[in-house]
């Protein structure tokens, strides 16, 4: 009888205080100035496998626990003061800009293109750089999909020759997905033909 | 082979499978940020977490007291874990052409915010955070999950 305090005591802890609070945050602001949409989370109840609940209003606090939410009080000056230094070490926004490539050639049509890369390399710690090679509508998918890897791996080899670590850059291909310019099925469009780096 | 020579094979067979070889192409992510106590776990090996780590699908992040680690994931779905924090990517898979995916992190102590990229925007659900006692799916950009 003497032990049962301490073993329930035991139970409780074993059974979880755990709490799970989940704060909902704007979405961010753009360089262009365009804003990302808002966070929204949702609190899954995983006996029906559905959403107990869809939290998805900015500056909002609310405790999930087993398939249970429940709203708490806050405001965005309280968020702010207990999220605020880890809102702000979150790494930037990756950047990229697209390389428009020269017909027949897997060079890109302006030399300067990639001068851009070096100042942000440079600003950005850890940085790695990944290169999506893109196609015209011209041919079809499959032969598109690998013309648009090796587009990119041609880049990949020219920033290697110009310096930049190959254990950074990655090489990968979208094909004909993503039309920089809407055209009909095979239809020959320069502005197609380029690839999108990315540097995070 | 005689007894010795095949009783070597085994033992370096043995190391082997427990050190498989972590190709290029399986890297998740990269650490950009890091201060204070801040390790990455893998197996048994402790990583000090610094810019330019780099992640794979298992990996735990673990913070000290006066700890942070940002990291910027493959599909472009950014990471900062503060203090006091246990948090492992347990599933990733990126696929860079489809841009579809999978990404269940577990977030067993402390706080995590997350900006979330491509995966979480492939499929209701792609992209889940599993805590001690909830399971999140993730549907939108930037949040915070505190688990104490």
């Amino acid at each position: 009888m003497r032990f049962a305090p301490v073993i329930l005591a035991a139970a409780i802890a074993l059974t979880g205080c755990a709490s799970t609070k989940v704060a909902v945050f704007d979405g961010e602001t753009n360089e262009g100035g365009t804003k990302n949409p808002t966070g929204a989370v949702a609190v899954i109840n995983e006996k029906t496998g559905t959403d107990a609940r869809v939290l998805d209003q900015a500056d909002s606090l609310t405790a999930a626990r087993k398939g249970k939410a429940k709203a708490k009080r806050t405001d965005s000056g309280k968020l702010q003061k207990r999220y605020g230094a880890l809102l702000a070490s979150l790494p930037p926004p990756p950047v990229h800009f697209s390389v428009i490539l020269k017909r027949d050639s897997v060079e890109p049509e302006d030399p300067a293109a990639l001068d851009i890369l070096l100042d942000l390399v440079k600003s950005r710690p850890g940085a790695d750089i990944t290169i999506v090679g893109h196609t015209d509508t011209q041919g079809d998918g499959p032969y598109n999909d690998e013309l648009s890897v090796e587009r990119a791996r041609s880049i990949q080899n020219l920033l290697v020759s110009k310096g930049y670590s190959a254990d950074i850059i990655r090489a990968t291909g979208r094909g004909e997905r993503e039309l920089q310019v809407m055209t009909a099925d095979n239809i020959a469009e320069p502005l197609n033909r380029r690839v999108e780096v990315i540097v995070r | 082979m005689n007894s010795r020579t095949l009783a070597m094979a085994i033992a370096l067979a043995g190391t082997a499978a427990l050190t498989p070889a972590l190709a290029a192409d399986s890297i998740i992510g990269r650490v950009k940020i890091a201060t204070g106590v801040a390790t990455i776990q893998r197996g048994i090996q402790k990583i000090p977490a610094a810019p330019g780590v780099v992640l794979y699908k298992g990996d735990r992040l673990v913070t000290g007291k006066n700890g942070r680690i940002g990291v910027t994931f493959n599909d472009n779905t950014r990471f900062a874990a503060g203090p006091n924090s246990v948090v492992s990517v347990s599933e990733f898979a990126f696929n860079d052409t489809t841009r579809q995916g999978r990404f269940v992190t577990n977030v067993d102590k402390g706080s995590l915010a997350i900006v979330s990229g491509h995966i979480a925007k492939s499929e209701k659900d792609a992209m889940r955070v599993r805590t001690p006692t909830a399971l999140l799916g993730v549907r939108g950009t930037r949040f915070v999950v505190e688990v104490n």
